[in-house]
């Protein structure tokens, strides 16, 4: 098998480089592991599409529980990798996602005993002007606060949805779980933010639902 | 229909099968309270969308693209967790992939071609120089023991990517086997439990965009020339603030720091200077410290002494009827005092089980070994 054309690559990494990097980011805790993650997931995808035989990336390991600090109590679970058509790029998105995922998931087992200090660089920022700077990052802030409320599960599912914006399918693809548990877990994490939108109190609030009666 | 019905959700983000679809819309004109629940997850689906959307800024240096790229061409690659412990790749400056002229313009519009030549003629260079160039990469040999190796010298054993590598690409990254064996003489750990390396190749990028002193007091500033308490200065071309330098492994601290800069931090009346080796420990510890840090403050009430005792023992002072004080174990100069309660709610006395609840507990406070 030949090597993927480099240009095919790039539009690969141009495309899927920042949601593989916010997702693994959102696994290992900080950056520049995450980045490492990514750029392992790229690699295994080069690798595997030229036959050069990456065994690794078939394993579906780690089978060790994700320590408490990342996980929060729940353990999420590594999924099987799917099979790889390059030509299909909703195969190859999946691929991506789960290798991503499942690597992630091993760095943070072989890790576990770190406890992940995340950097100021590690949070994402806008160019935007300062007052509106200030006002986005409030509101960004207080609502990835309000995602930590949520189980490790749901924060996945949801960021998995509204960030990469993947199918139900594709989301039961990369995490493993059945299409039914996606629809129900992001049903009761959406539920769950929405409930603790209307429990704050409304001076705090720097958003609102403008739907709320 | 159940109005905690999944498919309500499901139907909002525009995921349910044609088949049900039906079914929800003539429920939703049948109960307003449906219709809002919709409305209400469309409106969090969008904030979401918004908030993560706005996420999605950081992308993979040039580096790191450049290595899945050199993989497509058929060229032997090293994943990034294999990259030796003793290499630090860093990215490529911001100026570097500007281009020359670009790089040029904007440091002559920031003033700091006038800097860099009064730094020259006061003889504040690095002295550690790069004996190659590949890419936006410099790689030098930085001789941790005191000074450098000059320019050209060769030093037996100490892999330069040239040699490593005939097309280019630095055997620590390329992964292919360097001509040169890199051998290291013994290393020698220091007192934060880093290795540090008397020779290192350092795979080195060329100087970071200089930060303006005082943008951030809490950063430390690496400065090449002596002190200077009492007033602040920018940092000269050729150094670079500390705190921007990538995140290093434990081992690679005392390499991270080149020993002829010295590090200044920003003191209420004046900087204060650290050595390259007191800047490693201070890194070191620092990051150490932190880790500790947390650890103490995972200790909370309601924990039991199972949790406690796995990050600390008992002290060997005297001890109180219900309040006993505990030292830290991999720290021995943070504490936190004490007290458990039974599962009457009573405080209970020395010896207690390990399911014993902690009732009270201090913050963690710093406090010398018993008898130092």
């Amino acid at each position: 098998m030949t090597p993927p054309p480099a240009a095919d690559i790039r539009g690969l990494l141009d495309r899927y480089e920042r949601p593989l990097i916010r997702y693994a980011q959102s696994i290992v805790g900080d950056l520049e592991s995450a980045r490492d993650v990514v750029q392992d997931t790229f690699i295994r995808y080069v690798r595997h599409t030229s036959g050069q035989g990456d065994d690794e990336t078939m394993q579906t390991a780690p089978t060790a529980p994700i320590p408490n600090a990342v996980a929060g109590g729940e353990s999420p679970a590594p999924a099987p990798v799917p099979a790889l058509d390059p030509s299909n790029t909703k195969h190859v998105e999946g691929w991506l996602f789960t290798v991503t995922r499942n690597r992630a998931l091993d760095y943070v087992r072989k890790n576990s005993r770190i406890i992940p200090m995340p950097l100021p660089e590690d949070r994402a920022s806008e160019d935007l002007g300062p007052d509106e700077s200030l006002a986005s990052q409030d509101s960004a802030e207080w609502l990835l606060k309000l995602l930590d409320a949520l189980t490790p599960n749901q924060r996945e599912v949801i960021r998995l949805k509204f960030q990469s914006d993947l199918s139900y399918k594709e989301i039961a693809d990369v995490t493993g779980l059945s299409v039914t548990n996606v629809g129900f877990i992001l049903h009761v994490g959406l539920k769950k933010l929405r409930t603790l939108l209307h429990e704050a109190p409304i001076d705090s609030l720097p958003i609102r639902l403008r739907s709320t009666p | 229909m159940n109005h905690d019905d999944p498919k309500l959700t499901a139907y909002a983000l525009d995921s349910l099968p044609a088949a049900d679809r039906a079914e929800i819309e003539a429920l939703l004109k049948d109960e307003p309270s449906a219709a809002q629940e919709v409305r209400e997850t469309k409106e969090m689906a969008g904030i979401m969308r918004h908030l993560f959307q706005s996420e999605l800024t950081e992308t993979l240096t040039p580096r790191r693209r450049e290595a899945i790229l050199q993989a497509a061409i058929g060229k032997p690659v090293a994943l990034s967790t294999e990259l030796p412990k003793n290499v630090i790749v860093t990215e490529a400056s911001w100026w570097r992939r500007m281009g020359v002229w670009q790089a040029a313009a904007a440091c002559a519009v920031f003033g700091f071609g006038v800097y860099a030549l009064s730094v020259t003629l006061s003889g504040n260079t690095r002295t550690s120089k790069p004996i190659a160039s590949v890419g936006d990469m410099e790689v030098s040999i930085h001789n941790l023991a005191g000074g450098s190796t000059p320019q050209g010298a060769h030093q037996p054993g100490i892999v330069t990517p040239r040699e490593a590598s005939p097309s280019g690409i630095p055997s620590a990254i390329a992964g292919s086997t360097p001509s040169v064996a890199p051998t290291f003489p013994s290393p020698r750990t220091n007192i934060a439990g880093s290795v540090e390396l008397p020779n290192v190749a350092i795979v080195r990028e060329r100087p970071q965009q200089p930060t303006m002193v005082g943008s951030d007091p809490a950063r430390p500033f690496l400065n090449s020339g002596a002190a200077s308490i009492g007033r602040r200065e920018k940092p000269a071309p050729g150094t670079q603030a500390i705190a921007d330098t990538p995140r290093v492994e434990p081992q690679n601290f005392a390499a991270a720091v080149n020993p002829a800069e010295k590090v200044l931090l920003p003191g209420d009346l004046g900087d204060v200077t650290l050595s390259a080796d007191e800047a490693s420990r201070y890194y070191a510890n620092r990051e150490y410290l932190a880790a500790r840090w947390q650890e103490a403050r995972s200790i909370q009430e309601g924990s039991t002494y199972a949790d406690l005792a796995r990050h600390f023992r008992r002290d060997g002072g005297s001890t109180q009827k219900d309040a006993h004080r505990f030292v830290m174990i991999r720290c021995p100069f943070i504490k936190v005092d004490v007290e458990f309660t039974a599962e009457d709610g009573k405080p209970v006395a020395w010896p207690v089980a390990p399911e014993a609840r902690i009732r009270m507990v201090s913050r963690p406070y710093f406090e010398p070994e018993q008898g130092r």
